[in-house]
């Protein structure tokens, strides 16, 4: 599997004293483990012994050597007299991109995902926008998610504008946002999109890092194009490109010029590689804005293939593929979507994706860069039917393959903007099994989370499809109380049935305690089989003590 | 003087030792500043020093005579026996190197030419020696009889390496075994040490049960408290002139030892052949925390016996005892919430402990138990303890490691042996999905796990490189159950290829190998790593001759 870890921070500012900047990752870019390549997701599900990509910043734990600002949301009107200013010679000569940069506050508050009717302290962030057309502001989807409220500032004008959340993905890490105020587009013009910029070309980067509170600028040449972890989900990859202009916290967001257009987002950073920055190609941000034409975003969408370098000469041979052929891709594993299982068997290779002819190592040339296969596949919209060229039992054929949008893994992943859900009876918590409630685990969550656990989250699918649940629930905790004082397993387990019914789903669990037959209910947990019982009548009459004594303001988020 | 320089652990005996002393002046006492050649300190140490006990020797507490270790006309000192053992170590992820290592160990004379100790550090043994009375040479030894799930262990003399030495057993004492055993007070500790008979304080905290040092099953285990250090390699636990135990481990709680009462049945069953290995409870169980689930399973009075979980741990049985059964009884003896039983010697203790308590696999347990509403009376037959019972085996003794090396693929069976290559933690270390095999239960289409641990380079495996601890499902089309499947599907290879399918989920599901390369790969990567050639296989599916 080309898992294509990239040791992202996701980089936006942590403006409150004290608190780290968020480091999103520390796992390294690593060559692939063997050599299977994936059309997306080409992350895995987070291998429990790999670190997992975007935790979320421990304030217990500050990353060392790294600024933290205390920017204030609004900047005291005698700091902006142009004598201030920085001057000198602008580095694209009559470009006025910079009065269409802004600087994006966030206030934002995430939940907590052991305990969800709780939230965490509301924090402060700040990042980079730029205008487009539409009169939207263009920025990263981590700049914006869990937020509260957002502020913004134009370049050389003090007024603070609240802002607005229009669309988000969070799978390739994009918003646009909106202001209400018509003033605040006044004097700004929005900024045009570019091609791909060529390797070794120069760029450079508009926006608010840290080391200061004006609008600052880095320049450098575009260093690597290829397919790369998006940290802010974690298990997705898509086209990025890296680039030695430096990009620090306070950048996520911010346009990257070439000739006065916009030809990415700067939006990732690789802790302990000297100028490593990457940035979102335009060619996923015209992804994004096609897509919210309908007005929803939909996602990219998934083919659903695990693919494998196709290097051996005896394999090559076995598929017949011709001696001096140095194409071809070999399809390792479906994933259970139908409608390429009906399209696509393993041990297929894969000739040619769209337009693009596939190298034996998973590769295509796109637009002079060699890249991974999936950047073609991720050029489809939901719904679209991707044309492929397939090797099959010595033939060349062609198979129009369906995509959607794939989120059967979708609790592999960073989750945003919804909250979490849970069921409280007789003030036991049961809550979806997901990364982001494993995370609550700490910072060293795949010593210390139930290896049941992590076996159900992220082997359970690929290996055994038959018994997997498309959303395992667990016992997250449990709320003390006499009806269930005497339990012995007290959280982070498992439910494998509830009065004999099977738990697919959260929503099984109020369905399946009300199916109660007599005065007891069992809870069954897995692996061992170990069994609870508590008592009906008891529990629901507890249930209201249990919330008001807990401050729950509900039973369920369902 | 004699004993500053004694080579007590008798690589050279100590004669030579004196007589190198002699070269030099004769009164050889330090405190008065007399030379001592440096050449003579050097030998001294440099024969010293890898001898050098493995736990540091205590000076405190030496025994009074009121203590005295010997009473009568027993002493232990003519019972206790230093012995060394070197075996064969090694690397279960280069499975073909051998590296050798020495544990010392204390064993206690009993009935029958036989000194007992325990098992650990005994297996793949090579060379035994056996030292008596804390001087003299050492004596050639070998294993009677081991129990490594009891982590036990007999040994006697190698007569035919010790032809022409005097007598080993002269002058030695068998040791009496107490049983039962004391469940508290003080004991006093032994073994040797340099030429003198180590004696220390220790007290006993409790009986309990727990695993064995070696193994799943469940075993008594007197827990003492002492100052000495660095025990747990067999050393006597007595109490007057009866032995009460041997040391089997030191940790946070203490030392841990395995009462006579428990090596003296099996003493007696090994020797008169009736002795068929521990047996075990092949079932987990919970103790009953939560009342309720009684009332669920319509028991009712009092909160007491344990619900079972799951059944059938030992392969190929039909378990007589179900899921949610509740064992209110066994052997007579009544079984109370917490899954004890009062045993009439030793109060309350684990029911784990009625599968050994004087009864070995193949015996009965009679049970009374609880299901669907109503008791009833059960016949548990003991089954045998294996490693092999676990799909994870635990340990892998006295073998060499299994693989098999094909065209620069290594597979090797998936063990725990190979798991701890990444540590104690391996829990956490080794890769998930390996080390979650632990988890995992033996079935007949599936007893084992085979991996494909990496891939030594060859021209012919390109592609394959970074292929690493991925589980072999079929080779050739042929299901692998064991590893020796890998080499008889390897005989048959499908149109010239040899095709390995791995694991669903797996990193990569598909890897193909020209067979007619594999014998010129096996050549090279076994010229290139000094790998012997009976484990590699050639293109016919048999193991290659050595060139």
């Amino acid at each position: 599997m080309l898992f294509l870890r990239c040791v992202g921070i996701c980089l936006i500012c942590l403006a409150l004293a004290g608190l780290p900047l968020l480091a999103a990752s520390s796992t390294t870019v690593a060559p692939p483990a063997s050599g299977v390549t994936s059309i997306s997701p080409a992350v895995p599900p987070a291998a429990p012994n790999q670190i997992v990509p975007g935790v979320t910043p421990n304030p217990a734990n500050p990353i060392p050597g790294v600024i933290t600002p205390t920017t204030p949301a609004v900047v005291p009107p005698a700091m902006r007299s142009s004598a201030a200013l920085p001057q000198g010679t602008p580095l694209e000569e009559g470009s006025e991109a910079e009065k269409s940069v802004v600087q994006i506050f966030t206030e934002f508050v995430e939940p907590n995902w052991a305990a969800p009717w709780i939230f965490d302290i509301p924090r402060r962030a700040s990042g980079t926008g730029f205008l487009i057309d539409g009169n939207r502001i263009m920025t990263n989807a981590h700049v914006v998610a869990w937020t509260s409220q957002l502020v913004i500032r134009k370049y050389h004008d003090p007024k603070p504008y609240f802002a607005k959340v229009e669309f988000v993905a969070h799978d390739i890490d994009l918003a646009v946002l909106k202001v209400d105020d018509p003033d605040f587009y006044k004097g700004m013009k929005p900024l045009d999109f570019g091609p791909l910029p060529k390797v070794r070309s120069t760029v450079v980067t508009y926006g608010f890092p840290a080391g200061g509170e004006q609008i600052s600028y880095t320049r450098g040449v575009v260093s690597r194009i290829e397919v790369q972890g998006y940290v802010h989900i974690g298990n997705r990859a898509f086209l990025a490109v890296q680039t030695d202009a430096a990009i620090n916290p306070g950048n996520s967001g911010g346009p990257v010029i070439q000739d006065g257009k916009v030809v990415g987002v700067a939006f990732e950073g690789i802790a302990g590689l000297q100028s490593t920055g990457y940035f979102i190609p335009t060619v996923i941000i015209h992804h994004f804005l096609d897509d919210i034409k309908d007005g929803t975003y939909d996602g990219v969408p998934e083919a659903g293939l695990r693919l494998s370098p196709l290097q051996n000469p005896a394999f090559r041979s076995m598929l017949k593929l011709p001696d001096d052929s140095k194409q071809g891709v070999r399809v390792d594993q479906v994933l259970d979507i139908p409608t390429t299982l009906a399209l696509i068997k393993p041990n297929d290779v894969i000739m040619q994706v769209g337009d693009y002819p596939v190298d034996e190592d998973g590769t295509i040339t796109y637009d002079g860069n060699t890249v991974g296969v999936s950047a073609a596949i991720d050029l489809a919209q939901n719904g679209d039917i991707i044309p492929l060229k397939i090797w099959r039992d010595g033939q060349m054929i062609d198979v129009k393959l369906p995509v959607k949008v794939y989120n059967d893994d979708y609790a592999q992943g960073n989750q945003y903007d919804v909250l979490p859900h849970y069921y409280i009876y007789g003030g036991l918590v049961f809550t979806p099994l997901s990364l982001d409630y494993l995370k609550t685990f700490g910072q060293d969550w795949s010593d210390s989370a139930g290896r049941d656990l992590i076996y159900e989250l992220v082997y359970r699918h690929l290996e055994d499809p038959k018994n997997w649940r498309p959303e395992p629930v667990v016992l997250a905790s449990i709320l003390d109380h006499p009806v269930n004082a005497n339990f012995a397993t007290r959280g982070q387990a498992m439910v494998d049935k509830i009065n004999g019914v099977p738990i697919e789903r959260l929503s099984d669990v109020p369905k399946a305690f009300a199916a109660t037959t007599g005065p007891d209910a069992i809870i069954e947990f897995l692996p061992d089989h170990h069994f609870e019982v508590i008592r009906k009548d008891d529990a629901e009459k507890a249930d209201p003590d249990i919330l008001n004594t807990y401050s729950v303001p509900a039973q369920s988020r369902l | 003087m004699k004993r500053f320089f004694s080579i007590s652990f008798g690589r050279f005996p100590a004669a030579s030792g004196e007589q190198y002393f002699q070269a030099a002046r004769p009164t050889l006492s330090l405190r008065r500043g007399s030379f001592i050649p440096k050449h003579a300190i050097l030998v001294a140490l440099l024969v010293l020093t890898p001898f050098l006990n493995v736990r540091a020797v205590s000076h405190g507490d030496k025994s009074s005579a009121s203590d005295s270790a010997s009473s009568g006309n027993f002493a232990w000192e003519n019972a206790i026996i230093h012995i060394e053992v070197t075996s064969k170590a090694y690397n279960y992820i280069q499975p073909w190197e051998r590296s050798e290592r020495k544990v010392y160990k204390s064993g206690v004379v009993v009935e029958g030419h036989q000194i007992i100790t325990t098992a650990d550090g005994v297996a793949d043994y090579t060379v035994i020696r056996l030292k008596k009375q804390g001087d003299g040479g050492f004596s050639f030894g070998r294993v009677l009889w081991i129990d490594y799930q009891a982590n036990l262990a007999a040994i006697t003399t190698n007569d035919a390496l010790n032809m022409g030495q005097p007598d080993f057993w002269a002058g030695l004492q068998p040791a009496k075994l107490a049983d039962p055993v004391p469940i508290s007070g003080p004991v006093r500790i032994l073994c040797w040490n340099d030429d003198s008979l180590e004696n220390r304080q220790g007290d006993i905290e409790r009986l309990t049960v727990e695993n064995s040092v070696l193994s799943f099953v469940s075993v008594p285990a007197l827990k003492i408290d002492s100052t000495i250090n660095g025990v747990g390699f067999g050393e006597a636990i007595t109490a007057g002139d009866k032995l009460i135990g041997l040391a089997c481990g030191q940790g946070g709680d203490g030392i841990t030892a395995i009462p006579t009462s428990f090596i003296a049945p099996i003493l007696k069953a090994q020797e008169a052949k009736s002795y068929t290995g521990l047996g075990y409870f092949d079932f987990t169980w919970d103790q009953v925390d939560n009342p309720l689930c009684l009332d669920y399973l319509k028991l009712p009075g009092p909160a007491r016996g344990v619900i079972v979980k799951e059944t059938g741990l030992k392969p190929g049985t039909v378990s007589l005892v179900h899921p949610r059964d509740v064992i209110l009884q066994i052997d007579g003896f009544d079984i109370d919430a917490e899954g004890n039983y009062h045993d009439p010697q030793y109060k309350k203790l684990c029911l784990e402990n009625l599968s050994s308590r004087g009864k070995w696999a193949g015996k009965e347990c009679k049970m009374k138990i609880w299901r669907d509403g109503k008791e009833m009376d059960l016949v548990y037959k003991l089954p045998k303890a294996a490693y092999g019972d676990e799909l994870l085996p635990e340990q892998s003794f006295d073998q060499d490691p299994e693989y098999v090396l094909a065209g620069g693929f290594v597979f090797v069976p998936l063990t725990e042996a190979y798991l701890r290559s990444w540590g104690p933690a391996w829990r956490q270390q080794a890769p998930f999905r390996l080390a979650y095999y632990d988890m995992g239960k033996v079935t007949a289409d599936r007893p084992q796990r085979v991996v494909l641990t990496q891939v030594l380079p060859f021209p012919a495996n390109i592609g394959y490189e970074s292929l690493r601890n991925v589980v072999i499902d079929e080779v050739n089309g042929l299901k692998i159950k064991q590893i020796s499947d890998v080499m008889t599907a390897l005989k048959s290879p499908i149109n010239g290829f040899d095709i390995f399918k791995f694991d669903v989920g797996e990193s990569a599901q598909e890897a193909v190998l020209d067979a007619s390369q594999i014998d010129d790969a096996n050549e090279q990567i076994m010229a290139r790593y000094n790998i012997p050639a009976d484990h590699v296989i050639n293109a016919t599916g048999a193991p290659m001759v050595q060139k």
